[in-house]
């Protein structure tokens, strides 16, 4: 853990949607203040549920808790508090300053009388280990049933969610700077569909590069899956389902990142 | 049975929380829904909410699904079938008529993405679509073990009187948090505290109870890697008799998100 940085903890105020529209772009995906204020309104969030932790008058960590009624079996229904929105800007992260701010959540989830607590969450980022460490236990994984019509449009939003994802992402901008390549991935259903990293932007290129910098061969359900985080790259290359072609190891390192948009926030 | 589809109707709300009530009883881990959820849920334009009727015109199951503009792909939300119907037979058409509206949508992909639906897992693949597992996971914690024992007391109190040939004092023990049940021939009761020693006494931790609630735990197993301890003076048979029933293998299934 890095230097302790003083901060205070407080419920939610009007206003803060602002600062919070902004984090939560950063963390999760792009979403207005607007949509913050709905958002409290639909669940029936009240301020008092909303934790938010600040720093020099500067709003850097958030925290929800969500009243919900699970089914425990036999038709019995216990209230739980369900954990929502955690999440800090990347300039404070590392400093303690989230996992206090939820055991504070969950400190007043338990005076004010409830017995549980659950929240949804990803397996490979660091929060999953501040969960474990503060008594969450992992319940099960989800699963998705797809059916694909029109892959190359997917595949085009999907670029141009990259961009939306590294707009709101100091880290990612950072470790992307100067990293130019291009890549080719040859789809099995689809045929080849590329994209390339110039001047700071993600692009999608019409016509494949007559030689991308890194290019592979897959299915498009290994692809769906490592996408969505339920494989690894290297089990699929070692199975044979994957196939690299090309590519320096650093660049296919820096592909997996994108792919997973994983920057060990 | 003969069943006929229908777009939902406002009117249809009562009937559609039904028979989600219903379904979700074979489960563990959705959560409590009223009408005015059903009504929202109906009002909405950009829901495609349409329902299967038996002959007498009631409502047996109901698809709802949406498309995701930011994404333009239709997400199937939720298929809901009264557990008294086939599953397959009534959920097929329904969701092959959304489908075709969806398409209609012109939408580039469509989803199915209840948390490990089992149903789902043999409906979808058979109509085209592949599975994929992602690495989101649900988490629960215990926040006040004896709170949360006497809370779910009457989950413990159906399942034990569902045994049969077996009476005496049960101990669930979490934490060196207690809940004590009376079991009688015919009736079981919830005792705060006893100076009595238990015939039947089970002790975990706050994990792996909240695994085993679930159903993602099989407590003969966690019995015998010694995540679950028992102390008691039956048989091993009874043991483990009483331990499946306390804690029945349930399929965990969230259909809200938040």
């Amino acid at each position: 853990m890095e230097k302790p940085v003083p901060y205070r903890v407080r419920n939610y105020r009007k206003g803060d949607e602002v600062a919070l529209a902004k984090i939560f772009s950063e963390c999760f995906e792009p979403v207005t203040p607007r949509k913050v204020v709905q958002w409290h309104r639909i669940a029936g969030i009240r301020p008092e549920d909303v934790f938010v932790s600040v720093v020099d008058g500067k709003l850097v960590s958030h925290v929800e808790v969500v009243p919900k009624q699970l089914h425990h079996g036999e038709g019995i229904y216990l209230k739980t508090a369900g954990i929502g929105g955690v999440c800090t800007d990347s300039d404070y992260r590392k400093k303690g300053i989230v996992t206090n701010t939820l055991k504070l959540a969950l400190d007043q989830a338990r005076q004010r009388g409830l017995s549980n607590t659950s929240l949804f969450t990803d397996l490979e980022i660091p929060a999953h280990r501040i969960y474990q460490r503060l008594g969450f236990v992992d319940v099960t994984t989800f699963r998705t049933c797809t059916k694909y019509i029109d892959y190359p449009s997917i595949f085009a939003r999907w670029v141009r969610q990259l961009n939306r994802s590294l707009k709101a992402s100091k880290i990612a901008a950072r470790r992307l700077e100067g990293w130019e390549k291009s890549i080719a991935i040859q789809l099995k259903e689809v045929g080849t569909l590329s994209f390339g990293f110039r001047k700071g932007r993600f692009r999608r290129l019409k016509k494949p590069p007559l030689r991308a910098d890194v290019e592979f061969s897959t299915d498009l359900q290994t692809y769906t899956r490592i996408l969505r985080g339920g494989v690894q790259w290297e089990d699929m290359v070692k199975t044979g389902k994957l196939t690299v072609k090309r590519g320096e190891p650093a660049d296919i390192e820096m592909l997996k990142r994108i792919i997973k948009w994983n920057w060990g926030e | 049975m003969e069943t006929t589809i229908r777009q939902a109707r406002r009117q249809d709300a009562e009937q559609m929380l039904r028979v989600y009530n219903s379904f979700i009883e074979h489960f563990v881990g959705s959560a409590e829904r009223n009408v005015k959820s059903f009504r929202r849920m109906l009002r909405k334009k950009e829901y495609i909410n349409w329902v299967s009727l038996d002959n007498q015109k009631r409502v047996v199951g109901y698809v709802h699904a949406r498309v995701d503009k930011r994404f333009n792909r239709g997400v199937f939300r939720e298929v809901i079938v009264d557990p008294k119907h086939d599953f397959v037979k009534v959920a097929k058409p329904l969701i092959e008529r959304v489908s075709a509206v969806l398409m209609e949508k012109k939408v580039s992909e469509i989803v199915a993405g209840s948390i490990r639906n089992p149903r789902f897992e043999k409906l979808f693949p058979a109509m085209g679509f592949f599975e994929s597992e992602s690495l989101d996971v649900f988490m629960y914690g215990i926040l006040d073990a004896q709170k949360f024992l006497n809370e779910v007391s009457q989950v413990f109190v159906k399942r034990l009187g569902r045994v049969k040939e077996w009476s005496g004092l049960a101990q669930i023990e979490c934490d060196g948090c207690s809940l004590f049940l009376q079991k009688t021939r015919d009736n079981v009761e919830h005792i705060l505290w006893t100076n009595q020693p238990a015939d039947f006494k089970v002790k975990l931790g706050r994990d792996t109870l909240a695994k085993l609630i679930f159903g993602v735990s099989e407590p003969i197993e966690s019995f015998k890697n010694g995540q679950l301890a028992v102390e008691t003076t039956v048989s091993r048979e009874t043991t483990h008799r009483l331990l499946e029933s306390l804690f029945p293998q349930r399929q965990f299934l969230v259909m809200d998100y938040w």
